[in-house]
């Protein structure tokens, strides 16, 4: 490679059980700077588990998350101060819910929800958010008009993509989705697939999609790791994971689709 | 035409597919098998369906990890061993280097067909309107009317999305190409347009793996026919 | 006159509690706009009555005090009048309309209008103490939030606000940032009184019975409404003066006077408006005295 480069993630020996049960059994992975990694498994391989405890939603019981913040200072996630913790998943990171209830602030506006970062992050000008909004808004496709509207009056489709503005209005670095197209119809899945796809391209984001659809992972994910009961089986490029899989239960998982 | 600069040394790669699905059955596909292609030659792998010209295909592209082995390809000036890169060298190789004309496109929903001929060039740098207008130069010599562009390729024909398949590989001029049934599910005058842009890589000094059944192709494209049981010890 | 009740510690609640209370007090001193928790006692009033500021005077009331209390502005409202009797009985100190005569003024919504002087001790009823309840609900959250000064999702509501209605809405209860530090909720006084609370010179106490909370701005102490740069916070205004004093420049409440769409402005503050009058001030209702309130 021409540019050194550091990896914008380091997780190290990460490991997390609930009680005697083990969730997350020593992970090891790098995230590279606009790299794209797919997480994906069966419900309760402890890959949204491993997304939670990335994302401080949960306690890690052993290991090490080293981010390299835009300041270029890497901190480990783990031991770091709350406040600084806090303040990079306000920033440079971001976090898409499987549902859109969870990641919108349902009682406000489309355009509160997308400026809140901005708020938090102490933008004070109401002119300026409100045409930052609009320009969110048009970016996930969402017609102008909508700013002042409820997200509940929204469709499952529409909401979702307004959860990736939201995310993504203060540019973060790295973003965590948790079965982004879950609970979507095909053809909405498709639009947000695309969406999501091309503003990744677009604003250089680096991300980890959790998901247990793997012509999701196809589509969205450079590389790939597979999870079963907690642990990471294989891992790779998309096609070499997808179209020659090493290990027993990736070879099940490939099979058990009708194409991927 | 040829010079002699190599751009793909596979030495002794092994390939062995475990069924775990079917009791752990082992299929041998490829055993020590050697491959060097110069700049400009256009390589075409012959063998009866089975004998591993795919498998060689993909693992030469990086898609199949072989377990005994070394695929180096030239890259940005050094050779680089796919069996042992990390997967983001692999995605730097395939990003600047190294080109793959598969059987089908891959159709991604929504996107124009311009933008993904165009989308390689992008990745490798190009602005935007540059990289636009090699891709309608390339979908025009490959005869996509310009009223298709900026549709997504998902309702044509299975020979347009293969012209559009083709326009996106060509775009981007990689040092090396991958071909896989490039003028299958052609007619004869874009079947010729193809082999004429082939023929421009080579001379370029594109280095050409192929796989071809078809004879006029065949003919008019290779310099070296090589039958893949003969690669390494037999399998 | 009411006499002073026998039988009951002087100010009602015991000397341990209000012990506690005023070491409550003394840390919400120190850090300024922070709540405390205290252990808030059963009054002989029911809650939302007051009887979070109730405690606080209580715990702060001397014998060579003089009390004031209003509610609304208004010394003669049954709240007011309620509270100010208990402490007479309870205490028996002096007790007074005039804002300037008072040592201990508790009051429900409003900031008298005759500034305050250093000295003088302003104890506000509150209801609902956390202002950043209506965006998280969990207490352990908010927690969190003061402790890492995490404000900025505040600015979401006056947002909407502006989205709505053209202008930020909120009326009272405005959230304001104490001394640089912790966001408050200005008790419910109307935002008209906001500014009143920057860089008083008299000592205010915030008491909430119900919640379990206290919280106090020092005198002298910076406290600054939130808003945005191009909608900078404003105060009411109305479209005339008092009716019987002519104030300009004092909270008005509006009276219904007939069903014909009749109505008149005056003074929220009646020890303020009657100040004035006394002083020779007169509004327009006054002229032809139709009006005697």
């Amino acid at each position: 490679m021409s540019v050194i480069e550091r990896p914008l993630l380091a997780v190290e020996n990460l490991s997390k059980a609930f009680g005697a049960r083990p969730a997350v059994r020593d992970v090891s992975f790098s995230l590279w700077p606009g790299e794209v990694l797919g997480i994906v498994g069966e419900s309760g391989s402890g890959k949204s588990t491993l997304l939670n405890c990335l994302a401080g939603r949960m306690q890690v019981d052993a290991g090490r998350i080293v981010y390299d913040t835009a300041a270029g200072a890497p901190i480990d996630l783990v031991t770091a101060a709350e406040s600084a913790r806090r303040h990079l998943m306000r920033t440079e990171w971001g976090f898409v819910q499987q549902n859109p209830r969870d990641g919108l602030r349902m009682d406000f506006s489309a355009g509160a929800n997308i400026g809140e970062r901005l708020m938090a992050i102490g933008d004070r000008n109401y002119a300026q958010l409100r045409s930052t909004a609009e320009s969110w808004l048009s970016a996930v496709e969402m017609p102008l008009r909508r700013i002042d509207d409820l997200p509940r009056t929204f469709s499952g489709g529409m909401q979702q993509r307004l959860q990736i503005a939201r995310n993504l209005v203060t540019r973060p670095r790295l973003v965590l989705m948790d079965e982004p197209t879950g609970g979507l119809d095909v053809s909405v899945q498709a639009r947000l697939l695309d969406l999501i796809r091309r503003l990744v391209q677009q604003f250089q984001v680096s991300a980890i999609v959790v998901t247990h659809d793997l012509g999701v992972a196809r589509l969205l994910a450079h590389r790939l790791m597979v999870m079963k009961d907690g642990m990471v089986v294989e891992e790779g490029l998309t096609d070499q994971v997808l179209d020659d899989p090493q290990h027993e239960y990736t070879q099940l998982l490939v099979s058990s689709v009708l194409s991927a | 035409m040829t010079n002699s600069l190599p751009m793909i040394d596979v030495r002794d790669i092994s390939k062995t597919f475990r069924l775990h699905l079917r009791g752990g059955a082992e299929l041998p596909v490829l055993r020590a098998a050697s491959l060097q292609v110069a700049a400009g030659e256009c390589v075409t792998l012959h063998g009866a369906s089975g004998s591993g010209k795919s498998t060689l295909l993909r693992s030469l592209y990086g898609t199949y990890r072989p377990q005994q082995g070394h695929v180096r390809l030239r890259h940005r000036g050094e050779m680089v061993d796919l069996v042992t890169a990390l997967p983001r060298q692999i995605l730097d190789v395939r990003r600047y280097t190294l080109g793959y004309v598969t059987q089908f496109l891959r159709v991604v929903p929504r996107v124009s067909t311009l933008d993904i001929v165009a989308e390689p060039l992008m990745t490798q740098g190009n602005d935007e309107a540059e990289a636009r207008r090699r891709a309608g130069e390339l979908l025009e010599r490959l005869g996509i009317a310009g009223k298709l562009w900026d549709l997504p390729p998902a309702t044509f024909s299975g020979g347009e999305q293969q012209r559009v398949n083709i326009a996106r590989v060509f775009a981007a001029e990689y040092p090396i190409l991958l071909l896989d049934e490039p003028t299958a599910s052609l007619d004869e005058a874009n079947a010729q347009t193809v082999i004429e842009l082939i023929k421009d890589a080579r001379s370029r000094g594109t280095a050409i793996v192929a796989i071809v059944h078809e004879p006029v192709t065949r003919a008019a494209i290779t310099t070296r026919l090589v039958p893949v049981a003969e690669l390494g010890e037999a399998a | 006159m009411t006499a002073l009740l026998d039988g009951y510690n002087f100010a009602f609640l015991d000397e341990q509690t209000k012990r506690m209370i005023r070491r409550a007090l003394l840390k919400a001193v120190a850090i300024p706009g922070y709540q405390v928790p205290f252990g808030s006692r059963e009054m002989p009033l029911p809650y939302g009555w007051g009887t979070g500021g109730i405690q606080v005077t209580a715990a702060v009331i001397g014998l060579d005090d003089t009390l004031k209390v209003i509610d609304q502005g208004a010394d003669d409202t049954t709240n007011a009048v309620s509270i100010r009797r208990f402490f007479q009985r309870m205490t028996g100190v002096r007790t007074t309309v005039k804002t300037r005569e008072a040592t201990l003024i508790q009051t429900r919504h409003r900031v008298p209008e005759t500034p305050l002087r250093e000295g003088q001790i302003l104890i506000y009823q509150v209801p609902i103490p956390e202002p950043l309840r209506w965006l998280e609900p969990r207490e352990t959250e908010t927690r969190k939030m003061h402790a890492l000064s995490e404000y900025g999702a505040m600015h979401v509501k006056l947002y909407e606000d502006i989205s709505r209605h053209g202008q930020v809405s909120t009326a009272y209860d405005y959230p304001v940032l104490v001394n640089g530090r912790y966001l408050m909720r200005s008790s419910p006084i109307p935002k008209f009184d906001t500014p009143k609370i920057h860089m008083c010179a008299a000592l205010q106490l915030f008491g909430a019975g119900r919640e379990k909370r206290i919280f106090a701005v020092p005198p002298y102490t910076d406290v600054r409404p939130l808003d945005f740069e191009d909608h900078p916070f404003s105060v009411e205004s109305w479209p005339t003066s008092c009716a019987l004093c002519g104030s300009a420049d004092s909270f008005l409440d509006e009276i219904v006077l007939d069903d014909q769409g009749g109505r008149m402005f005056v003074c929220s503050d009646t020890d303020y408006c009657a100040d004035r009058r006394a002083a020779g001030h007169a509004g327009p209702a006054t002229t032809p005295a139709e009006v005697t309130t």
